[in-house]
């Protein structure tokens, strides 16, 4: 436990320090965001007025020290664009990334854990060479332009869907999800072919030990022996990948929310780099980080659940 | 993953063929196009392939074939930097932590976790935040992403190495430190480099077309597969082959590298 | 009769030439019964058990002959009926202790299984049992093993985990598969000594195969010596110990160490 303790705190920690340097490295960068908001042609009286209005003219420890105290009570300023406090700006778009990044992650493990035990039940046959290549070619396949054929086949082609036409969660969670089907596949195709070759080798390598065995000699059918025996088992090695998988379908949903013209935390960031909207974009990475860092903490509890005996070990 | 083919090396021969149906073309892109990049013309707008236009034009009338060609070359050499950049600069900072151990070693390592545990594709996008867009900024902005991953593996086998015999006797014979890094031990990394500089040459490929597509990578009027890709997206119904083109060089590229990965010259030494 | 095999071939595919490692194996054993089957490794020993539990179904095995178990033809029934006999009619432990217990499960999990799938049954019946076949194969403190993992236990009390397990049905035939050769001495002899209850108790026929010839003469009626696929010798275990008619089973007899024999 005290382990667990340890791990959040030094969390926290991590998400600190991630604060620290991101804000930091926005303060040093050459160029001033009142000149950026008002073009070259302003009059210094002009700029000088806005950049008290921003706050700029305050040294910057201050404002460092100001910006810190007010992120821990989840106040990260002021938009230099939209003229409105970040922590509204961001504040319904944050859960759309967040649930296509799970519902992704749900789709990446359901796929290659159904896919893995399907192809290694059949190991060594034509259709397990054939899914081998298959799953080969899909982890080559960048994510947007899983998006585009997906787009170009279900979308276009097929007409299961209305490419653009997403509805919010306020207003129709059953069509929301129903289209977030689509980018959550996109981004989870690659990711679970990887997944899924990891997987594979796992349950290859566990089918031979001597427990599965014992677990034929009981009375198990193939299914039950690769579910209930050699699943989890298969799986220890390929819970680090998961984690890594995690935190990188986060990146996968902002650039997926481009190709389907998803309102999450993508677009605002990317207006934001290009405006020069520092606070904006110092929230994104804050609230980012935390993400990464929760995902990382929860695989630490996953990979506890899922082998025992790394708790006697400690 | 079982090699399914005893002798030859399949993943060796496809990986090869696929990395060099795309990077020869890429490489003569940097010399030479069959036209001009940025020739538009009007009368030619979303033609489909012919004879003169193989892969057909783009919404500006610009020949597809040319500017797949452009932006594979500009792919390529944005993925040779940064896995230079990367490589170098992560060795380096691998082999003296994981060497000499120590506090020094302790703090880097946990800045580097925490880096490492960011998506490199974040990482390069506050980069690109910070520095800006364009060819040298993304090149820099990927490279310094991409160090973490290196120093990782290379430190790993540093610290390794450090107990190891050879490197005892080494450093008994009166090798220097500087010696039993770089002339002892390094040559010993070198296959676990190998590896990771061909997955580090990958990632960088498919973040440079990342960061493209979102339109803080390279930018216009440069030609670059992640940019042509953002581009298609409106003409997807009418003309898919301009999604296609630069697609599926991407998935080419990086298919056969990545098999060349997997092969025996890589995986058995 | 329990059990019946008869011209059992069993041949392997996996190499360019086919590899034959049991050749015309028979065998009869009644209910209640303890046989034992000695010989060196690789003598095919361990193969014609497997194939006996109906746990050599590799597609690269070939095998020709009839195991008949109470009627069912084992290499022949469908593998629903043969999956119905399995953990419940015929059990099997194992060599390994170490490694035949799935490291991730809580040993009363596992030793529920073969009850799990076998019996009808709710959570807590299948727990009072399991805890009274824990305590059946002599562990202290049942309750607590029923909640450790298998690397909390030693080799010998994860061997006594897997005869419970195998144990939890009362099947009629258990083949135990060189299950002392793994652990020290003492266990060994304690182990032997479980077998021997529970053969008296449950009337369990056991097929006892070792290559401990002295701990086969202890606990086995009758015996069959095996080398390179071939059964060379069979009969009662006390005439073959006193008058072996193969060389091969002389020396067998030779190689125990006489302290043990005295």
């Amino acid at each position: 436990m005290t382990n667990i303790l340890k791990k959040i705190l030094s969390s926290l920690l991590t998400i600190l320090v991630v604060a620290c340097l991101v804000f930091l490295a926005f303060a040093v960068i050459p160029g001033d965001p009142a000149v950026a908001k008002l073009g070259t042609q302003a009059t210094p009286d002009k700029l000088n007025a806005l950049r008290h209005e921003m706050g700029l003219d305050i040294p910057l420890m201050k404002r460092f020290a100001t910006w810190i105290a007010g992120v821990i009570h989840g106040d990260f300023g002021n938009s230099y664009s939209y003229s409105m406090p970040v922590s509204k700006l961001i504040a319904d778009k944050l859960p759309v990334t967040i649930i296509l990044t799970l519902y992704s992650f749900v789709i990446m493990i359901v796929l290659s854990v159904s896919v893995a035990i399907f192809a290694a039940r059949k190991e060594n046959s034509g259709l397990d060479r054939f899914i081998q290549i298959l799953t080969q070619v899909i982890m080559s396949i960048p994510p947007f332009f899983g998006g585009i054929i997906i787009t170009l086949i279900f979308g276009l082609g097929l007409r299961l869907f209305a490419p653009g036409g997403y509805v919010s969660y306020g207003i129709n969670m059953f069509k929301f999800l129903g289209y977030m089907f689509w980018p959550a596949l996109a981004i989870a195709l690659p990711k679970g072919a990887m997944a899924f070759s990891l997987l594979y080798s796992g349950l290859v390598t566990e089918r031979k030990k001597d427990y599965a065995r014992t677990a034929y000699s009981r009375g198990n059918s193939t299914k039950d022996v690769f579910y209930k025996h050699l699943l989890r088992n298969a799986c220890i090695p390929v819970v680090t990948f998961f984690g890594m998988a995690l935190a990188d379908m986060i990146a996968g949903s902002i650039v997926i929310e481009q190709v389907f013209g998803i309102p999450g935390l993508g677009r605002i960031l990317l207006t934001s780099i290009q405006n020069r909207d520092y606070p904006v974009v110092e929230a994104i990475i804050v609230c980012i980080a935390i993400l990464v860092t929760v995902s990382n903490l929860l695989v630490d509890v996953l990979y506890r659940v899922i082998d025992p005996r790394t708790v006697i070990s400690e | 993953m079982k090699n399914k083919f005893k002798n030859k090396d399949f993943n060796l021969i496809v990986g090869l063929i696929l990395a060099a149906v795309v990077i020869i073309p890429a490489v003569v892109g940097i010399f030479w196009t069959p036209y001009d990049t940025e020739a538009m013309s009007s009368s030619l707008k979303l033609s489909g392939s012919s004879l003169a236009h193989p892969m057909g034009c783009d919404n500006f009338g610009r020949d597809i074939l040319s500017r797949v060609m452009s932006g594979s070359s500009t792919t390529l050499l944005i993925g040779l930097g940064t896995v230079l950049i990367g490589a170098v600069a992560g060795t380096l900072i691998g082999a003296l932590t994981g060497y000499y151990g120590g506090l020094v070693d302790d703090i880097f390592m946990r800045f580097n976790d925490v880096m490492f545990s960011f998506p490199s594709l974040l990482l390069a996008l506050v980069f690109v935040a910070v520095m800006g867009s364009g060819r040298m900024q993304l090149l820099f902005a990927l490279g310094i992403a991409f160090i973490p991953s290196y120093v990782r593996i290379v430190r790993a086998e540093y610290v390794r190495a450090r107990n190891l015999d050879y490197v005892k006797s080494a450093k008994l014979a009166g090798a220097s430190d500087i010696r039993v890094m770089f002339v002892h031990i390094l040559p010993n990394t070198v296959k676990v480099l190998i590896n990771s500089v061909l997955i580090g040459f990958n990632n960088a490929v498919l973040a440079e077309a990342g960061l493209s597509f979102l339109g803080i990578g390279v930018q216009p009027p440069d030609a670059s597969l992640g940019r042509m890709l953002a581009d298609s997206q409106t003409y997807l119904f009418n003309r898919p082959g301009m999604a296609v083109a630069p697609g599926i060089t991407l998935i080419v590229m990086v298919l056969g590298i990545s098999l060349l990965g997997k092969s025996k010259l890589v995986t058995e030494r | 009769m329990l059990l019946h095999v008869e011209d059992l071939n069993i041949e392997f595919h996996d190499h360019i030439v086919p590899e034959t490692v049991v050749y015309d194996f028979d065998l009869d054993m009644n209910e209640g019964e303890i046989v034992g089957l000695v010989g060196e490794s690789g003598s095919g020993k361990s193969m014609s058990a497997l194939a006996i539990a109906g746990l050599l179904s590799r597609h690269d095995a070939k095998k020709r002959g009839h195991i008949v178990f109470e009627g069912v033809d084992i290499l022949e029934c469908p593998r629903e009926t043969l999956r119905g006999l399995q953990g419940d009619e015929i059990s099997m432990i194992f060599q390994e202790p170490m490694t035949s217990l799935n490291p991730v499960k809580k040993i009363g999990w596992q030793v529920e299984e073969a009850m799990r799938i076998h019996k009808k049954s709710t959570p807590e019946e299948r727990k009072i049992r399991a805890i009274e076949v824990l305590k059946h194969v002599d562990l202290d403190d049942p309750e607590r093993v029923y909640n450790s993992y298998p690397h909390q236990l030693s080799g010998g009390m994860r061997q006594r985990v897997m005869i419970a397990a195998a144990m939890i049905n009362t099947p009629k035939l258990l083949i135990a598969d060189e299950p002392t050769t793994a652990l020290d001495v003492t266990v060994q002899a304690e182990i032997v000594k479980l077998l021997k209850d529970i053969n008296k108790k449950h009337n369990t026929a056991i097929l006892f195969i070792s290559h401990d010839l002295s701990l086969v003469r202890q606990l086995c009626k009758r015996v069959l010596v095996m080398k390179g696929g071939y059964v060379v010798e069979s009969g009662l275990t006390e005439e073959i110990f006193n008058s072996p008619r193969e060389e091969y089973t002389k020396h067998l007899i030779d190689s125990i160490p006489k302290v043990v024999l005295n």
